[in-house]
């Protein structure tokens, strides 16, 4: 293969982009939180850095790199020194399979607008959020703290858990798509003139469920339970090494939801998704709806117990992702053309289920008190108030 | 001459982290120069175009079975034990000597006469070389026996573990 | 009443026991006061608590007073065992005079609440107990010399041993004899941390030597409610036994009592359960009165009843947003806390203070109430159902929230009686005991409320009972605002009470009555009261000791976070780390009112 300084240049460029710009998304997505939250819980939110508290994080950057870098006693220092870098680094380059935009022509150059597109991409993606946890369990380990260390053995046994589920769940689309690559996922979902959520729904919902586990979010958010384990694996951390726990956080989240955004929503297809220019905002508007979503869910459920969230791991997700690939897999090859459309109607019906199956259920529990509750009062509803 | 200097760098690396899971003598240092080692085995398939099997290291080795290795020696605090302690097993230092050196010995004599084998001055790969199809179809047909027999194997230990935990509690 | 002052001995003790049985089938036996010598005290409680005519089984407090110096007392110490049989809403007070220096036997294998009331005695008053199961001091740091709420313990003046003059100051009497066998005074400071960590984990320490893993829950950690400190002893994230450690907010608020008039102890009282403030102040209030002899006006009964009720609810909310907060669920909290502050601002409303506000004050209230008070309360009454139907709806439904509170930390009704547990954590278990309904006070009876109560004594169960308990407060806040009585809004004896301001100016006597009342105080007759209330925990009351004069002789709480504690550890054991927050959560301790 001929060596082409320009081929290296251009790769160099994009990378420094994608770089500079998710390290400026995770500010906005800071922001955001604090914003979108401060609403749920009828706050004002950060409003004294700069308009809006925009600058808040940056404040808060500042505030953090200034701070005393401690380390406890007895911590094993060169692994509890490595830990927050190993949690940013895979976080990080992770994003570079993620295609932002189709094809740009640059000063008579076709550039793809994406770091790399390999042919394995998902399974890059994959191995790559899978070391995501060394940086955590390793955190843990070296803090030489009791809290800490329960921090990583949860987040150790949760990740590797949810891993199994998110990854079979991306196996429909595979299957439907017929490729690992991430360009050529969103080029069927063109082809076929609709976005795998439709046919992978159930896959969709299996994948964000376990992106929440993945990213240690609320409600699965142990590992740094705040109220059980102070700060989970992070408890010791100080100064910017914390900020890079807290970093890698965000940046998960991105990556989560860039993946679910090019996967199950289009990537950066959309309306005029020929000009170019507009194909990285498509993009943008999906990760933010996706990210929004993450935000609500955060500022809303409460968190589940440790043994519970295994027992959804394993007995519910997993099983919900097996049935998805087979069911693909049997409809793909019985009817390899229509395979798309089959499994629309699929999860329509499955969704429809979902929906009365859901309604009923509220309705019951509306009626019947949900525990052994004797009725307090003679007008017995204790969940309902009579003016 | 690319590929060479890689080879050197990777495999000096690989070795070095190779001796140190045996030498180090906190296990979890020892884990993580496992992991190292699987890196740089890692990038090696890279280089040979390998690339499905290059995250499948990554993925299966790296990403998972070290984690739970972690987690175990995380869980059992092993750390103090294995520090406090000489070597529980120190009987079995020349047995392990011995089939080391062994185990050495066949390597090296599969690698002399393989290398013998090897069609000189390095031909084109085809174009698909190392691709998740190419993979997946060599798998499913040439290799279809041996790939199902470690599945059976696998689910064999998989029943033995449950069964041999739920025993004991 | 009293059934006779004769002293229940070994010989008198068939004749005496039978007298109180008679005495306690009558109605006028609801109460009865029996004195008994301390070598009769076992059996006696086992009687009470075992007879099928009597079973006292619910161990309320054991009250500790030091008479020294004071005539027309045999012995110098006296405990008072007060004991209820919650099926018919029956109380016993059991004297027991104790001479200097003798001990007494534990009745914690009768009452096992007896075993932190015992243990408080011992550290607080230096009482021995025989055969106690944990002799150690529990409020006090193992290594405090002396018993502060003895007359005798200095108050003043003395030199404290620092480090630099560690060796000139020898320490009067150390407690290391019965904790930590054969171990000098020195020796103790010199290993500082570790021997405290073993001490409040003692009954761990044989999980320790297991080699389990021993977690420090506190005393600074985000869902301990304060300064509550829980050794926990973990498998993986099974909790295999628990142990509490407290007193690091103890202020010897009894003590500081002791120096003060009655008046002004009442200020004492808002600072302990600082979420419900009111509630204190007038369970305090109600036992001085009892002992003055004095009733106070309608008016000021259906105010006090008011502000309790939205102290109730104000505690309550508290309750649910910091329960919801340690479940994860942190949007609640800010809403519950956003409710609260409209009850804070009514509390200010009428004192000027948000939260430590002394409004109720001893023969009524401190003022009356203001104007657009009660169009505020309305305002109030309308504005918190709807709130209450939206947690409802994002907690009591919520299948994660189900998971998380059902079947977790789970006490039995007869295991909560046996430890003391009373108030929401108790009605959650099932037991339909309220002390406004039990004992009313303030005119509790006048008013149209019912009591909720759960049956699986689990952490939901107490959720959903603190839940229906806000909205029947809000129905009798309803009642006491619609039928609020005029007149005055205290008692008119001068003697007691401030005059009116106005009245200053204009009248010699009135100004000597104000001088006296606030520079003196007023004498408080001879003798003790006890009046139980309902406060947002459970089962308040103060134990007022008076031997005449301005002053308090002794006032001795019955704090019901102090004995809900105890009874954590029951609860956690066998759950997961999780639910041990959950279950902190859902007891709904204070700690200021633990420690004191």
């Amino acid at each position: 293969m001929p060596f082409d300084v320009t081929e290296l240049v251009i790769a160099i460029v994009k990378a420094l982009v994608v770089f500079v710009a998710l390290l400026s998304i995770v500010p906005v997505l800071i922001w955001m939180e604090r914003k979108v939250i401060a609403d749920i819980q009828i706050r004002i939110g950060p409003n004294r850095a700069g308009p809006f508290g925009l600058l808040q994080p940056l404040a808060d950057a500042i505030k953090l790199i200034f701070k005393e870098n401690i380390i406890t006693q007895g911590a094993d220092k060169v692994v509890y020194f490595f830990a927050p870098a190993v949690s940013m680094v895979p976080a990080i380059i992770t994003f570079a399979v993620v295609p932002f935009g189709d094809t740009a022509h640059i000063l008579g150059r076709k550039v793809l607008l994406q770091v790399a597109d390999v042919n394995i991409g998902i399974l890059y993606i994959l191995a790559l959020s899978s070391l995501g946890v060394y940086g955590i369990v390793l955190a843990g380990w070296s803090s030489n703290n009791k809290y800490s260390l329960l921090g990583g053995v949860r987040s150790s046994a949760q990740m590797i858990s949810y891993e199994l589920p998110l990854g079979l769940a991306l196996v429909g689309p595979v299957l439907l798509s017929g490729s690992l690559s991430l360009r050529e996922m969103i080029n069927a979902q063109g082809r076929a003139g609709v976005w795998f959520i439709v046919p992978q729904f159930l896959a969709f919902a299996v994948y964000l469920i376990s992106g929440f586990a993945e990213t240690n979010r609320a409600p699965f958010d142990l590992p740094e339970a705040e109220q059980e384990l102070t700060a989970g694996y992070h408890t010791e951390y100080s100064s910017f090494r914390f900020a890079l726990f807290y970093m890698a956080e965000y940046v998960n989240m991105v990556t989560v939801g860039a993946v679910a955004t090019t996967i199950f929503l289009g990537g950066w297809r959309g309306p005029f998704g020929n000009i170019v220019i507009l194909q990285p905002v498509w993009f943008l508007v999906k990760l933010f709806a996706i990210l929004y979503f993450f935000i609500w869910v955060r500022g809303t459920l409460p968190r589940l117990r440790y043994d519970k969230l295994m027992k959804l791991g394993w007995k519910v997700l997993l099983p919900l992702a097996l049935l998805n690939l087979m069911v693909t897999a049997t409809v793909k090859a019985l009817a390899p053309q229509s395979a798309i459309p089959i499994m629309s109607v699929l999860s329509l019906v499955l969704v429809a289920i979902g929906v009365i199956a859901l309604t009923i259920i509220s309705a019951r529990s509306t009626r019947t008190p949900a525990s052994g509750l004797r009725e307090p009062s003679a007008e017995g509803a204790f969940y309902t108030w009579e003016s | 001459m690319g590929e060479l200097i890689a080879f050197v760098v990777l495999g000096a690396i690989a070795v070095a982290a190779g001796i140190a899971v045996v030498v180090v003598r906190n296990p979890v240092h020892s884990a993580l120069f496992l992991v190292v080692n699987f890196f740089c085995l890692a990038v090696l398939f890279l280089v040979l175009s390998a690339e499905f099997v290059a995250a499948l290291q990554v993925l299966v080795y790296a990403g998972a079975i070290m984690v739970l290795f972690l987690f175990v020696i995380m869980l059992l605090n092993v750390a103090g034990v294995f520090e406090s302690q000489r070597d529980p097993l120190r009987s079995q230092r020349g047995l392990a000597v011995c089939l080391g050196l062994g185990l050495l010995a066949e390597v090296l004599a599969i690698a002399v006469s393989g290398a013998a084998r090897l069609p000189s001055g390095g031909g084109t790969l085809p174009q698909d070389f190392g691709s998740p199809t190419l993979v997946g179809l060599l798998l499913y047909s040439q290799y279809v026996f041996p790939f199902e027999a470690v599945s059976v194997l696998l689910l064999i230990a998989m029943v033995g573990v449950v069964v041999l935990t739920k025993r004991s509690v | 009443m009293t059934v006779t002052d004769e002293l229940i001995t070994s010989e008198s003790f068939d004749r005496l026991l039978a007298e109180a049985k008679a005495l306690s089938r009558r109605e006028e036996g609801r109460e009865i006061t029996l004195k008994c010598e301390p070598a009769e005290i076992v059996r006696l409680a086992g009687v009470f608590r075992d007879d099928p005519e009597l079973r006292f089984s619910f161990l309320s407090d054991i009250v500790y007073v030091d008479h020294y110096g004071q005539p027309g007392n045999g012995a110098r110490f006296e405990l008072i065992y007060r004991a209820y049989n919650l099926d018919d809403y029956r109380r016993i007070h059991i004297r027991v005079p104790v001479p200097d220096g003798q001990s007494v036997d534990s009745v914690a294998g009768i009452w096992p609440a007896a075993n932190w009331y015992e243990r408080e005695a011992f550290d607080l008053m230096g009482f021995r107990f025989a055969n106690h199961p944990d002799p150690r001091r529990i409020l006090l740091p193992s290594a405090f010399a002396g018993h502060p709420l003895r007359k005798d313990f200095p108050i003043g003046g003395e030199e404290v041993q620092f480090s630099v003059n560690w060796g000139e100051i020898e320490p009067q009497e150390t407690m290391l004899d019965q904790c930590f066998e054969g171990m000098t005074w020195k020796e103790y400071v010199e290993r500082g941390d570790d021997i405290e960590t073993e001490a409040g984990a003692s009954p761990l320490r044989k999980w320790a030597e297991e080699d389990r893993m021993i977690i420090n829950m506190g005393p600074q950690h985000p869902s301990t409610h304060g300064v509550l400190r829980l050794a926990l002893a973990l498998e993986g994230e099974t909790v295999l036994d628990a142990a509490c450690d407290i007193g690091f907010l103890h202020t010897g608020i009894e003590k500081s009592a002791e120096q003060l008039m009655f008046q002004q102890a009442l200020t004492l009282t808002d600072r302990m359960d600082y979420a419900g403030p009111l509630g204190d102040n007038l369970a305090y209030v109600l036992s001085v009165e009892k002992l003055l002899g004095i009733e106070v006006p309608p008016r000021a009964q259906a105010l006090r009843v008011m502000l309790a009720e939205l102290t109730r609810i104000a505690s309550h909310l508290l309750f649910l947003g910091t329960h919801a907060l340690e479940l994860g669920a942190v949007s609640v909290f800010l809403y519950c806390f956003q409710d609260r502050e409209q009850i804070l601002d009514i509390f200010e409303l009428a004192s000027g203070v948000r939260l430590m506000t002394s409004y109720i004050n001893i023969g009524g209230l401190r003022d009356d109430i203001p104007e657009g008070f009660s169009a505020k309360v309305r305002e109030f009454l309308e504005y918190l159902p709807p709130k209450l139907v939206e947690y409802h709806a994002l907690l009591t439904r919520n299948p994660i929230w189900l998971e998380r509170t059902r079947g977790v930390g789970v006490i039995s009704v007869e295991d909560g009686i046996r430890m003391g547990v009373s108030g929401a954590n108790i009605r959650g278990s099932g037991l339909k005991w309220d002390v406004r309904k039990a004992w009313p006070y303030s005119g509790y009876e006048n008013y149209d409320f019912e009591i909720p109560t759960g049956s699986n004594g689990d952490v939901y169960d107490r959720y959903l009972v603190r839940m229906e308990e806000m909205r029947q407060s809000l129905r009798i806040v309803r009642q006491a605002l619609d039928n609020l009585p005029g007149g005055d809004y205290r008692i008119s004896d001068y003697k007691i009470v401030l005059p009116p301001r106005d009245r200053l100016a204009v009248s010699m006597e009135a100004v000597i009555h104000h001088f006296l009342v606030a520079s003196r105080g007023f004498d408080v007759p001879a003798g003790d009261a006890y009046v139980s209330t309902e406060s947002a925990r459970g089962e308040m009351g103060f134990h007022v000791v008076s031997h005449g004069g301005p002053k308090p002789w002794r006032m001795k709480m019955r704090p019901p976070s102090f004995a809900t504690l105890q009874a954590l550890p029951k609860m956690v054991t066998g759950g997961m780390l999780a639910d041990v927050v959950a279950t902190v959560g859902s007891i709904d301790i204070i700690l200021g009112e633990v420690d004191r």
